[in-house]
């Protein structure tokens, strides 16, 4: 939780004693009871230990006089700063903002097959763009590393097309909707502050939940759009390298906006491995979209 | 470059359509380049039980000895077991379309296997015999002779196709219109131009035949003899079928593949048998029978005719369950990348249906064949005795 500018309404100069009784009290109390639990305890639970359950509440400190809840800022001689409490977690992290983060992302995906169309000559595989959309939790360790994870829908579409003059005239084709339901888990090494950037790497697992495909055939020269019907020697399970680029802003304490692109490299084929004759389909998708996260 | 090695590198796919790859000197060289190429073009991997990976893993040591027998003696290799070998590998192939040619590799003598013959032989019905055209004909001249039939001429056209048209009295006046042929190729014969008499002949029986049943008013069935017939061309059902309807019938789906792998199948796509703008006799109103007749030997379009036949109003199917073989054949390889590959003058020749067919009256029956509704076996009647059941059926029909 971010602090924010609010204003102290007591007498300037017992403000100024308070301060400085503070900076030397809090710290000195806090290390005593992270020393007493041994545990590392995120900051805020520690600081709501101690502070306000409304923290618009004027309370009476050990002083007398007033101070406010997490929210106050406190300077020498009324100027701002931020105060430095210590925090009983053990590994470190920004004190201003929790730990732990929600948040929602959307995408537009590129997906591509790694595949071999074998002696079909005139037959191409292309890349087709999809959506993914997820929900992702985020649980910061430091300033500069946090855990992210992934439920996320994602679409893994390609096209195949004939190109021959023929079937070109024929218009022949099918594109071919996937969805997919994926896990990914990455580290997200963080640089910045208010305005950060992200590099993201790990991996996920997946599950493929369906398809639709949309085509013509050289029977039937009309479109036709049907369900795809999963075969014995389809492998619906999916996982694979995670990796990506993000840049975030801080709109609000709580609430952290930004963009990304991330790369999923899968390395289960897509067709399970036949003793004899090994067919080969990989699945490469990049998605580039938008995410907020709230931190909690 | 690590990332990417943690991806399995796919075997190649060789083209057995391309004479570069009919260079094999050995005998599992050529098994592998044939087994190679039904993995890749054969159209029936979704409903064939056959274990194809398992097949290649015990025939090609085989092979092997083969190749390894013949080394060690050039003379030794028996043509007869070099044909188990290939009966062994592929008599449980489900399409009875399929053809196996090959020649030895070392002598260039051609060998042929054919799973659904092999099946059909086996049948009890059939008591392992192989229905010969020369036998229907001889049976119907019979049939004349014995006044089942009156008069009528043979047609032939090119060397494979013949025909024979005739009608039939009944005792009431009402007449029969009978036409035999053992292959469809109505629509290309009276399209063309007769090259002698006998091909002229062919195309006044269908035209006699196709004129009777639309305009005889004394009308009292049509008979399609369909027995020993090998098939042909689908779009005959617009001279057999499409006449005679006034809705269209959706007879099956088809399907093809349009990729390597075994099942990469496109849609189920309707096929169906239109009217005609000119529908020359609603049989229906007017109770007029349609009979087909089949035998174990009516083959690819000569039974799934008899199918659609059966689907119509007033049609009756009498005789064998029929041979099978239905998927269909468009023997273009640049266009579906699968069925039939190689070539009859080379080293191997696998003749195999592209399209799968989803019979709307009984789903996939390759290897089945059409059940009559009315069964009468040849060995229990004959040919004629046949004949005489759908007469019958006629006769009585209202």
């Amino acid at each position: 939780m971010t602090t924010s500018k609010s204003s102290n309404s007591s007498d300037t100069n017992n403000q100024a004693m308070n301060i400085k009784l503070l900076n030397t009290y809090l710290p000195v109390s806090a290390l005593i009871m992270c020393l007493l639990t041994g545990l590392a305890m995120p900051a805020e639970a520690q600081v709501r230990d101690r502070r306000s359950e409304q923290p618009n509440e004027i309370r009476s400190g050990r002083m007398g006089t007033d101070f406010g809840g997490g929210n106050s800022r406190y300077g020498r001689r009324g100027s701002e700063y931020k105060t430095r409490r210590f925090n009983n977690n053990l590994f470190g992290g920004n004190e201003e903002q929790g730990n732990l983060g929600i948040g929602l992302s959307a995408a537009a995906a590129i997906n591509w097959q790694t595949r071999d169309a074998g002696y079909a000559y005139d037959t191409h595989y292309n890349g087709s763009w999809g959506a993914a959309a997820g929900i992702m939790v985020t649980y910061r360790f430091f300033d500069w590393m946090s855990l992210r994870a992934d439920v996320q829908y994602a679409q893994k579409n390609y096209k195949m097309t004939r190109m021959s003059p023929t079937m070109q005239s024929m218009h022949i084709h099918a594109d071919y909707t996937n969805h997919y339901l994926q896990v990914p888990v990455m580290v997200d090494w963080t640089f910045g502050s208010k305005v950060k950037s992200h590099i993201y790497t790990g991996g996920y697992g997946g599950f493929w939940l369906a398809g639709n495909v949309k085509r013509v055939s050289i029977v039937n020269e009309k479109e036709q759009k049907t369900r795809y019907e999963f075969s014995p020697e389809d492998n619906r399970g999916d996982g694979g390298i995670a990796a990506g680029v993000g840049v975030t802003y801080d709109v609000l304490p709580n609430l952290r906006v930004g963009a990304e692109a991330m790369l999923y490299y899968s390395l289960v084929n897509t067709v399970k491995r036949q003793p004899v004759m090994n067919d080969t389909r990989y699945n490469n998708t990049v998605t580039i979209g938008v995410m907020a996260t709230y931190i909690l | 470059m690590a990332i990417t090695g943690c991806r399995e590198q796919g075997d190649v796919y060789m083209d057995p359509n391309d004479s570069m790859n009919m260079n094999y000197t050995t005998y599992a060289e050529q098994f592998d380049v044939i087994w190679r190429g039904i993995n890749t073009h054969y159209v029936f991997w979704s409903e064939d039980k056959t274990n194809w990976d398992a097949v290649y893993q015990t025939m090609m040591p085989k092979f092997r000895a083969l190749d390894s027998l013949y080394k060690a003696d050039t003379t030794v290799v028996d043509s007869a077991a070099y044909v188990m070998l290939y009966s062994e590998a592929c008599s449980s192939l489900l399409d009875h379309h399929m053809a196996i040619m090959w020649r030895d590799v070392h002598t260039n003598k051609q060998y042929v296997f054919r799973p659904g013959e092999k099946e059909v032989r086996s049948r009890d019905y059939t008591m392992g015999q192989v229905y010969t055209s020369d036998t229907i004909i001889s049976c119907i001249k019979e049939g004349i002779t014995a006044g089942m039939l009156d008069g009528g001429r043979w047609g032939k056209w090119g060397e494979n196709y013949h025909n024979f048209f005739g009608t039939a009295t009944l005792e009431d006046g009402r007449k029969v219109a009978y036409l035999w042929q053992d292959g469809f190729t109505m629509s290309q014969a009276i399209n063309s131009q007769a090259t002698n008499e006998e091909e002229a002949q062919f195309i006044k029986n269908i035209k006699s035949w196709m004129l009777m049943c639309t305009t005889e008013p004394n009308l009292a069935g049509i008979i399609l003899d369909n027995r020993n017939n090998l098939g042909g061309a689908v779009n005959d059902l617009r001279l057999i079928v499409s006449p005679f309807i006034t809705e269209p019938i959706h007879f099956a789906d088809i399907r093809y593949k349009e990729g390597m792998g075994r099942y990469e199948y496109t849609a189920w796509e309707a096929s169906i048998v239109d009217t005609v703008a000119d529908a020359k006799r609603n049989l229906e109103a007017e109770h007029i029978p349609y009979v087909v007749l089949t035998n174990a030997y009516s083959i690819s379009m000569g039974e799934t005719s008899a199918s659609v036949i059966k689907m119509m109003p007033t049609g009756h199917m009498i005789g064998e369950r029929t041979f099978g073989a239905h998927g269909m054949l468009i023997n273009q390889h640049s266009l579906f990348y699968n069925g039939t590959f190689g070539s009859k003058s080379d080293k191997h020749y696998i003749y195999t249906a592209n399209l799968q067919v989803n019979f709307t009256d009984g789903g996939i029956l390759e290897g089945t064949g059409i059940t009559p509704d009315q069964e009468a076996l040849q060995a229990d009647f004959g040919y004629n005795g046949v004949l005489q059941k759908a007469l019958d059926y006629i006769k009585g029909y209202k």
